[in-house]
C-alpha cells in the first residue's frame, strides 16, 4: 500500500507550519509493527552535519520521496523524519524502533514538546552508544493516553548511500519477529557451515583447488551476509562501528573475486576460454591493486565526485567479471549441460541477489524482503544449496573420469607390456638363433677343419671351450630345443640344470601334454615356468615345488605349486614378474589363477585354450 | 676286400659348414658326398635320386626341424642311416633322437676323427653312436610303470581336493574351505581326473580307496 502524503505535507510546509505532523497517527497496540516511512516525510540536508536543533532542522529540504523505505542519497549528510504515536489504551506500551540496515553512522530520537526537542535515545558512532544485538534499536515508552510527536535524526557520511527500513514494533511483536528472523538466519549459516565442511572434505580427498576456492568463497560470503545483517555490530564498540562497514565492503569484494575464481575453475575456463581466463585474472589483480590499495591510500584526499567515478569504475569491473563468468558459463554448458545448468541456476540467484542489493542499497530502488529480512539471505541460501549440489555432481564427474582414466591407463599398460614381452621374445629368438646356428656353426666348422689339417690339442681344446660357451649362452637366451623336444622336454632340461645347483626339490610331470603345441605357446609357457621358478627362488622360501603340465580336450594347463610362505593378497598382482606372466597368458587368451595363502604356499594355474591343436 | 664307397647326403642350412664337411669327407676313403641340401624341401627328391647310405642331418633347419624330418623318414620306413650333427648337447634332445630312430649323434665341434668313426660305426653297426662329448642317454624303458608311478604322485593340494571331493563336497564349498577360487578348484579337479584317467567322483573314490591315498 502506497500513500502519497507529499501534497498534504507540502501544503502544510507552505503555510509555514514548522513541522509536518500531518501524517497518520500510529496507534499503539500490543501487536504493533509499523513501517515509519509510510507514515512520515523525510527532510534531508547536504550541509556539514550539525547538532540538531529545531532552527537548524528547519533549514532541511523536504525530500520528494515516495519510497517505502528510507533512502539517503550519496551526497546527503543528515536527515530527519517525524512521526506521531498515540496510545489510546489504558496501559503503557514498551516499543522499539528498529533499523534494518546496520551501517547508519548515527541516529538520535527526540520527542517534540512545545517546540522543544527532548532526547529519547541515541545510537551510533557519534552518540557513543552501540547497538545491542545485530540491529539498531531505540526503545520508546508510550504512557497510557499519551500522544506524542517524535523526531528522528539520522547522520551519515557523504559518498555512502544508505537504504534502511525503520520499523516501530511493540516489544512483544519484536520478540516474535526477531525470533523467526534469527531462526532463518541460523538456517542460512547452517547450510553454509555444512557446505564448507563438505567442500573441505572433498578437497582433502581430491586435492582439487576448485573445492578449496568454493570453501573460501563460502567463508567470504558468510562474513558478508553476517555483516549485512549487522552481526559485526555485536563485536564492535560504538566508536568503531564504521569498521563493520569496512568488513562488509571487503567481504563483498572478496566474495565476488573468490566467486569469479571459483567459477573460472569450475567452468574450466582455462581449457575452454584461455584468453578470457587470463584477462579475468588480470582484471581481478588490477581491481584489487587499484581500487583497494590505491583507494585506501588516497581515499581521504578524493572529492565526492572523484569518489563517485572510482565507484563507477569498480561497478564496471564487477559487471565485467559477471559477464565474463556468464560467457564462460555459456561455453561450459555446451560441454557439460547438467553441471552447467545447475551452476547457471545458482549463478542466477547470486546475480539477482547482488543486483537487488545494489539497486536497493546504492540507488534506492526496489525493496524485496521476506519476514522482514532482505532477499539477499534467501537468494544466497538458494545459491549455496545449488552450488553444493553442483559440487557434488562434479565430485561424481571427477570420480567417473578417474575411473575411466585408470582403466585406460591399465589397458595401455597391458598393451605396452604385451608389446614388450612380444618384442623381448622376438629379440631373444633372433639372438639365440644367430648365436647358435650361425656363429656356433661357423666356429664348430672352423674347429673341425683345423683339427683335420693340424694336430694341436691346446687349440682344439680352446675351440671346444668357445663352442660350449656359445652353446650355453644361446640356451640361456632361448630354449631353442622347445621346437625339438617339446615343452615337457625343455622344462625337464631346465629343471635338470637347476637341480645341479639348488637344494629345492622340484617334481615335474606331464600328462597327455600335446607334442604339437604351437611353438609360441610353448615358449610362453616355458617362460612362465622360468618366471615362477625365479619367484620361488627369490621369495617363497619353499622346499618342494610341483610343476605339472596337462593336456585336456580343448586346453592345456600348467599347474605350479610350492609349499613356501605364500604371499599376502595385496602383493599378488604387483611385481613385473607376475605382470609379465599375466601378459603372456593374455596373449594366449588364457586364464591365470593365482592363489596364495600365507603359510600354505602358492598355487598357480595357467589355462590356455587350444581349439586349433 | 674292397668296399663300395658309402654315399653321404648332407642336410645343413649353413653353406660354410657344408663346405667344411665336404672338404673333410673328401679325404676319407670309403665315403663320398653325393649331394648337399639346405632344407627339407629339397631333401626328399635328393633322397629319392641319390639313395644315400648315410644322412648327415642338422637339427635346426628352417621350416621343418631335424627331429620332425627324422620322424617322417622313419614313418616312411626309409632305411637311410641318420647321423645327427648339431650344436645341442642336451639329454632330452639326444634321447629324443634315439627314440625317433637316429643312428648316431655328433656335436658340430667334433673332430674329423670323431666324424670318421661315426661314419664307420653307423655303416657297420645297428646300435647308437655317441660322438665325443655327447651326453649318454638310455632309451626310455618301462614306460607303463613309469606312467603309473607318475599318476599317483599327487601334490599336497591335489590330495586335499581329492579328500574333499571324496567327502562329497561340491566345488564352491571346497573353494571356501581352502580359501581359493572355485575356478582353481575346478581346474585342479579337471587335472586330477586327467592325471588319474578318471571321469567321475565315484571312480575317484574307488581309486582313492584302492590306492589307499588316505
Amino acid at each position: 500500500m502506497k500513500i502519497n502524503y507529499f501534497n498534504t505535507c507540502f501544503a502544510l510546509f507552505i503555510l509555514g507550519i514548522q513541522f509536518c505532523f500531518g501524517q497518520k497517527t500510529i496507534e499503539v497496540n500490543p501487536l504493533l509493527q509499523k513501517n515509519i516511512k509510510i507514515n512520515s516525510q523525510l527532510h534531508v540536508s547536504k550541509e556539514k552535519a550539525i547538532t540538531p536543533t529545531l532552527t537548524a532542522l528547519r533549514k532541511f529540504d523536504l525530500a520528494m520521496d515516495e519510497r517505502r523505505f528510507f533512502y539517503l542519497d550519496f551526497d546527503v549528510t543528515q536527515a530527519y523524519t517525524t512521526f506521531k504515536i498515540a496510545n489510546t489504551t489504558k496501559h503503557k506500551q514498551d516499543m522499539v524502533l528498529v533499523f534494518s540496515y546496520p551501517f547508519i553512522e548515527d541516529a538520535k530520537l527526540f520527542k517534540v514538546v512545545n517546540d522543544s526537542l527532548y532526547p529519547q535515545g541515541q545510537i551510533g558512532i557519534f552518540s557513543g552508544k552501540g547497538p545491542i544485538g545485530r540491529n539498531w534499536k531505540i526503545p520508546i515508552l508510550s504512557l497510557p493516553n499519551e500522544t506524542s510527536n517524535y523526531l528522528l535524526v539520522l547522520k551519515k557520511a557523504p559518498g555512502k548511500p544508505v537504504a534502511t527500513d525503520i520499523t516501530l514494533f511493540s516489544n512483544e511483536k519484536h520478540v516474535a519477529v526477531s525470533g523467526l528472523q534469527n531462526t532463518l538466519i541460523g538456517f542460512y549459516f547452517g547450510i553454509t557451515v555444512l557446505s564448507i565442511l563438505f567442500t573441505l572434505f572433498i578437497f582433502g580427498l581430491t586435492r582439487h583447488s576448485v573445492f578449496l576456492l568454493y570453501g573460501f568463497y563460502l567463508v567470504a560470503l558468510a562474513i558478508y551476509i553476517a555483516s549485512y545483517f549487522g552481526f559485526s555490530n555485536v563485536f564492535l564498540p560504538a566508536e568503531q562501528l564504521n569498521n563493520g562497514r569496512t568488513v562488509y565492503v571487503l567481504a563483498i569484494e572478496f566474495s565476488t573475486i573468490l566467486f569469479v575464481l571459483f567459477a573460472q575453475k569450475l567452468l574450466r575456463a582455462k581449457k575452454y576460454l584461455p584468453k578470457l581466463n587470463r584477462t579475468v585474472i588480470v582484471v581481478i589483480i588490477a581491481a584489487i591493486a587499484v581500487f583497494r590499495v590505491i583507494l585506501h591510500i588516497i581515499g581521504d584526499a578524493l572529492t565526492v565526485g572523484q569518489f563517485a567515478i572510482f565507484m563507477k569504475l569498480w561497478y564496471g569491473t564487477i559487471l565485467f567479471l559477471i559477464l565474463a563468468v556468464l560467457i564462460e558459463l555459456l561455453v561450459y554448458i555446451k560441454h557439460n549441460p547438467r553441471i552447467g545448468s545447475l551452476f547457471a541456476l545458482s549463478y542466477l540467484f547470486m546475480i539477482l541477489g547482488a543486483v537487488f542489493v545494489v539497486l536497493h542499497q546504492s540507488i534506492g530502488l526496489l525493496k524485496v524482503t521476506f519476514f522482514g529480512l532482505s532477499h539477499i539471505l534467501f537468494a544466497s541460501a538458494l545459491e549455496i544449496i545449488l552450488l553444493s549440489i553442483t559440487i557434488a555432481f562434479i565430485v561424481g564427474q571427477i570420480y567417473k573420469d578417474r575411473n575411466t582414466l585408470a582403466s585406460t591407463m591399465l589397458v595401455e599398460q597391458q598393451r605396452f607390456l604385451n608389446a614388450f614381452v612380444l618384442g623381448q621374445e622376438e629379440e631373444r629368438k633372433r639372438l639365440g638363433a644367430e648365436l647358435h646356428d650361425n656363429v656356433g656353426s661357423r666356429i664348430s666348422n672352423l674347429r673341425r677343419v683345423f683339427s683335420h689339417k693340424h694336430t694341436d690339442v691346446a687349440i682344439e681344446k680352446e675351440f671346444d671351450m668357445v663352442c660350449d660357451e656359445i652353446r650355453n649362452m644361446a640356451h640361456a637366451i632361448t630354449p631353442a630345443e622347445i621346437a625339438l623336444v617339446g615343452l615337457p622336454g625343455a622344462v625337464e632340461e631346465l629343471l635338470e640344470e637347476l637341480a645341479k645347483s639348488d637344494s629345492l626339490k622340484i617334481n615335474f610331470n606331464s600328462f597327455r601334454f600335446p607334442d604339437n603345441l604351437e611353438e609360441d605357446m610353448a615358449t610362453n609357457l616355458f617362460r612362465i615356468v622360468q618366471e615362477l621358478l625365479q619367484n620361488v627362488f627369490k621369495h617363497a622360501n619353499a622346499s618342494v615345488v610341483d610343476i605339472q603340465l596337462f593336456g585336456h580336450k580343448n586346453s592345456v594347463t600348467l599347474s605350479f605349486e610350492d609349499d613356501g610362505q605364500g604371499t599376502s593378497h595385496k602383493k599378488k598382482t604387483s611385481g613385473i614378474g607376475l605382470k609379465s606372466i599375466q601378459s603372456r597368458v593374455a596373449q594366449m587368451n588364457g586364464q591365470f589363477l593365482f592363489d596364495s595363502i600365507k603359510g600354505k604356499g602358492t598355487s598357480v594355474l595357467v589355462i590356455i585354450p587350444t581349439k586349433y591343436t | 676286400m674292397k668296399e663300395k664307397v658309402k654315399k653321404i647326403l648332407i642336410c645343413e642350412d649353413h653353406q660354410i659348414v657344408i663346405d667344411g664337411l665336404c672338404s673333410i669327407i673328401a679325404d676319407f676313403s670309403g665315403f663320398g658326398v653325393v649331394d648337399t641340401v639346405t632344407s627339407y624341401s629339397s631333401l626328399y627328391s635328393s633322397l629319392e635320386i641319390n639313395k644315400p647310405d648315410i644322412l648327415l642331418l642338422d637339427l635346426n633347419l628352417p621350416h621343418k626341424n631335424g627331429i620332425e624330418i627324422l620322424r617322417e623318414l622313419r614313418v616312411k620306413k626309409n632305411p637311410v642311416k641318420v647321423l645327427i650333427l648339431t650344436m645341442y648337447n642336451k639329454k632330452t634332445i639326444i634321447s629324443k633322437t634315439v627314440n625317433e630312430g637316429a643312428d648316431g649323434f655328433l656335436l658340430k665341434n667334433c673332430s674329423s676323427e670323431d666324424l670318421l668313426n661315426a661314419l664307420h660305426h653307423v655303416s657297420e653297426n645297428d646300435f647308437f653312436y655317441y660322438g665325443e662329448g655327447v651326453i649318454k642317454s638310455k632309451k626310455k624303458s618301462g614306460f607303463q610303470e613309469d606312467e603309473f608311478y607318475k599318476r599317483i604322485q599327487l601334490t599336497s593340494r591335489e590330495k586335499e581336493i581329492i579328500k574333499h571331493l571324496c567327502d562329497g563336497k561340491k566345488v564352491p564349498h571346497i573353494a571356501t574351505i581352502m580359501y581359493i577360487s572355485p575356478l582353481t578348484v575346478e581346474t585342479h579337479k579337471k587335472n586330477i581326473y586327467r592325471k588319474l584317467g578318471l571321469n567321475s567322483v565315484t571312480k575317484l573314490v574307488n581309486f582313492a580307496h584302492e590306492n589307499q591315498l588316505f
